[in-house]
């Protein structure tokens, strides 16, 4: 099926790429709607039998823990995981490889055709909190030329099939929260990754300029092209969120998601200052990101630990942990709530004062 | 970037206890029960792949007239070098996590 908002390179390279990412995406369903709800209800059993709240501490979790990694349900999920999350990069990793000249010659030929719209500095270096494998995927963001081809399919599989037209990216950019005179003029998307934000944002916006940064070049060429493909105008700068090129003032709101539950923890005061600062008076912030939540049911706290140990999330639970919306007042922002939301993702919303 | 925070996102990935590189965890009592769950999973994929192309395929020519579901059914084909590769490079897929097994223990996954 064709992809809407996929560029001009809408299926991996080959047919059985396609079949296997079906597969993968079935397998993951399984793991998710079929087997974990059964094992939730034995991990909730013994966090009651050992006393403990219908939601707990990530320290409350860790004294369950042998006991939890016992229940050789919990130990079949943990691998069904971690190698349907492995074996569905590998592939479509060996795929794009397998004519790694044709696949970087389109990357360059979107920025021969299009330029002036990717913004980067040849000798920039990544720190090393960039270039873990976050999610297993071989080498991160920053590591293979290819990554964000590999990136944009192996999410699919991620989101289940639920964003093939980009409808969660469609709904996040829904969701911004915009300033209260309407002006938008210019538009930061932080952590922008492949960009699928970033178009919708200007879909939403089509007069205002709208920019997306990421610390990874690879997934910004690979923004770009699908952007340029895509007839969409927007502009991709490399470059990291907690040290910002732009003036102050420059824009009307800044928009981030799920991009601060995968940095570390002496970054989120950083990254919020430079967004109130990069803000006009009266710009707004909209986070949508993993919940910040001290308490979490039990089943919900063995998978978070699953995802920080075993599918390299290392920062998300210092995210967790955070008191992000005091993060936020501490910078200066005004106006700080959690707005509701229909996934698990929390919405955070934050207006600089005029 | 500087090394501080280098230093700082390193010991906040150790506090994590991630698999080192190339070391992998098992989760089931024996490392080569973590392996045979792979390849079970590597074999769906496999299987899946094949199905799917041989249904396009089988439906293409039905619908074009040029075979027809039974005569598929009957046919007898001779072997040919790149077949017999193929094969080999499945079983490889396959086998080849429990070959690992054997040369490596395994780190207990905690
Ligand atoms: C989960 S992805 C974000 C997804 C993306 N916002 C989307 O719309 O799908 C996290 C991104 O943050 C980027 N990143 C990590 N650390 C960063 C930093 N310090 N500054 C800017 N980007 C960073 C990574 O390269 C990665 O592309």
């Amino acid at each position: 099926m064709e992809q809407r908002n996929a560029g001009k390179h809408p299926e991996p390279p080959r047919r059985e790429d396609a079949s296997h990412m079906e597969y993968m995406t079935e397998v993951r369903n399984f793991a998710i709607r079929s087997w974990f709800p059964r094992i939730a209800g034995d991990v909730s059993s013994i966090a009651a039998a050992a006393g403990l709240p219908p939601a707990i501490t990530r320290d409350e979790f860790a004294q369950l823990a042998p006991q939890v990694d016992q229940i050789p349900a919990v130990q079949g999920w943990k691998r069904l995981m971690r190698s349907q999350q492995q074996l569905a990069w590998q592939k479509l990793q060996d795929s794009y490889a397998a004519d790694r000249e044709y696949w970087e010659g389109q990357l360059t030929e979107a920025e021969e055709r299009n330029r002036g719209r990717l913004h980067y500095d040849p000798d920039f270096v990544a720190p090393e909190s960039a270039c873990q494998d976050i999610h297993l995927q071989p080498g991160g963001y920053c590591g293979d030329n290819l990554a964000g081809y590999v990136f944009y399919h192996g999410t699919r599989v991620f989101y289940q099939g639920d964003n093939d037209f980009d409808e969660i990216h469609d709904s996040c950019a829904d969701v911004m929260k915009l300033p209260a005179d309407g002006q938008v003029r210019r538009v930061l998307d932080l952590g922008c990754s492949i960009g699928q934000c970033t178009t919708a944002l200007k879909e939403r916006h089509p007069d205002a300029e709208v920019r997306g940064l990421d610390v990874a070049l690879p997934m910004l060429r690979y923004a770009h092209m699908r952007a340029t493909d895509m007839n969409v105008d927007v502009h991709f700068h490399q470059g990291l969120a907690e040290d910002l090129e732009f003036s102050d003032g420059t824009f009307d709101t800044v928009f981030a998601y799920i991009l601060f539950h995968e940095v570390p923890k002496h970054t989120f005061e950083p990254i919020v200052r430079e967004a109130f600062r990069v803000l006009r008076p009266g710009g707004t912030f909209t986070v949508i990101d993993a919940p910040n939540a001290d308490r979490l049911p039990p089943p919900n706290r063995m998978w978070a630990a699953y995802d920080a140990q075993y599918n390299c999330e290392p920062f998300s639970p210092a995210f967790g942990a955070a008191d992000f919306t005091g993060l936020l007042a501490k910078a200066g922002f005004e106006d700080v709530e959690k707005g509701s939301s229909d996934s698990f993702l929390y919405n955070t919303f934050a207006v600089k004062p005029l | 970037m500087n090394t501080k925070h280098d230093e700082l996102s390193r010991a906040q990935v150790e506090s994590i206890g991630l698999p080192g590189p190339g070391e992998e965890p098992h989760f089931l009592p024996h490392p080569l029960m973590d392996r045979l769950f792979e390849a079970v999973i590597v074999l769906g994929g496999e299987l899946w792949i094949e199905r799917d192309r041989r249904r396009a395929l089988e439906s293409l020519l039905h619908s074009k007239g040029i075979v027809a579901p039974e005569e598929i059914e009957n046919h007898s084909e001779a072997d040919t070098e790149e077949r017999k590769q193929e094969l080999s490079a499945l079983v490889n897929r396959l086998l080849d996590p429990l070959r690992t097994m054997q040369s490596e223990s395994g780190t207990a996954a905690t």
